[in-house]
């Protein structure tokens, strides 16, 4: 049976009451849609809440699935919008990021961070430069790099058309690229090393 | 300026996998020979690329399929039991209108029926009609009912407004902005 049968499948069981058949289509596609509300928000309590929702959402609107697109597509759509809804209403709370301090170190009092350490470190440093991107460019890019998924899954899942996901793509990456210049210029550095590390130089 | 802006943008298409043609392949390479600011920003985003393809995909919790299916599920029975109370209350509102009103036949044809096995709207119509009671005074029965105002048409409201969401939820989510 070839995906988008399975997920056929798991709908109309899950529509007549199935438990398993829902829980088989969360299980395939929990890891995804948590990726993205993890990068989306930035921490693991809020992703996993949202990821809870995202589903629960899914669930609730499992009637109104259109069995010509594909399930994936739909699921990271009802997510990213998730995701964006709680950003924007969280804008309204919380202080300007240009008023934000500067990253600081989380392990800068270890003498010698072995690789983990250094690891964690530059997970939460890559974090912190995504939480400044604005949502609408955070979101094809998380898809885009986390995901694997290609140009027209993503306009699938975002609505965006071919070029308004190019255009968002590469502005995205071109306001990271400053920003990891201007706030993290020795993330490169610290990758180059870790990755000598790895290979064992 | 507006060449800077190309060149990058052809420069994030081929961190994307994006062939290009000979042409802006040459265009590209000249304008890096020349511009050190896009030189350098190009650096940049290609170190970004490689570091971001590195950053580790994040899993779920171990127990996260349980407690979501649980989760789902919960809040489908809740949803379930404002259903099933609202239907009660419409038909209280209902039976109630004929015992007031004093069409106690009618009431007691609507009741056995609707306790019968296989109950349907048409069979009730038809034991309606066969008692001798005709569509009209039924009709006139439960509008002019004395909690037909007070409890169906604010049920009838918020069964409409609940439509119009789930309607805007849908339009929403297969033409998201």
């Amino acid at each position: 049976m070839d995906q988008i049968e399975q997920e056929k499948a798991w709908v109309t069981a899950a529509l007549a009451g199935e438990r398993s058949a829902f829980a088989a289509l969360v299980d395939a596609y929990k890891n995804p849609v948590y990726n993205l509300c993890y990068r989306m928000l930035g921490t693991s309590t809020e992703a996993e809440d949202a990821a809870q929702e995202v589903f629960v959402r899914l669930y609730r609107r499992l009637h109104t699935y259109d069995s010509s697109r594909k399930l994936s597509s739909w699921v990271l759509s009802i997510a990213s919008h998730y995701c964006i809804d709680i950003l924007r209403r969280r804008r309204l709370q919380t202080v300007d990021i240009e008023e934000m301090p500067p990253w600081q170190p989380l392990v800068s009092a270890q003498p010698q961070p072995d690789a983990q350490l250094l690891n964690a470190e530059r997970e939460e440093r890559i974090q912190a430069l995504l939480a400044q991107l604005e949502p609408h460019y955070r979101a094809p890019l998380i898809m885009h790099y986390w995901n694997d998924m290609s140009y027209e899954e993503i306009c699938a899942a975002t609505g965006l058309s071919l070029s308004a996901l190019k255009s968002r793509l590469h502005r995205a990456r071109h306001r990271l690229a400053a920003l990891m210049r201007q706030q993290s210029p020795d993330l490169i550095p610290a990758l180059a090393a870790s990755m000598k590390e790895q290979m064992g130089v | 300026m507006e060449l800077c802006d190309s060149v990058l943008a052809h420069l994030s298409m081929t961190l994307d996998g994006e062939p290009l043609d000979e042409a802006d392949k040459k265009m590209m390479r000249t304008h890096l020979a020349s511009c050190a600011d896009c030189r350098a920003l190009a650096q940049q985003m290609g170190q970004l690329d490689s570091l971001l393809r590195q950053a580790p995909m994040k899993y779920a919790p171990i127990d996260f399929t349980a407690r979501t299916v649980e989760a789902a599920y919960a809040v489908e029975q809740q949803r379930n039991a404002w259903l099933g109370a609202g239907t009660l209350l419409l038909c209280l509102a209902l039976f109630g209108s004929l015992l007031i009103t004093g069409q106690r036949a009618l009431f007691w044809a609507a009741l056995t029926t609707a306790l019968a096995p296989g109950f349907s709207g048409t069979t009730w119509l038809q034991n309606a009609v066969e008692s001798g009671i005709t569509l009209a005074s039924v009709l006139a029965s439960v509008l002019l009912g004395p909690l037909f105002v007070p409890v169906t048409l604010p049920l009838l409201m918020v069964l409409v407004t609940f439509s119009l969401m789930q309607w805007r939820a849908r339009q929403s989510l297969h033409n998201p902005a």
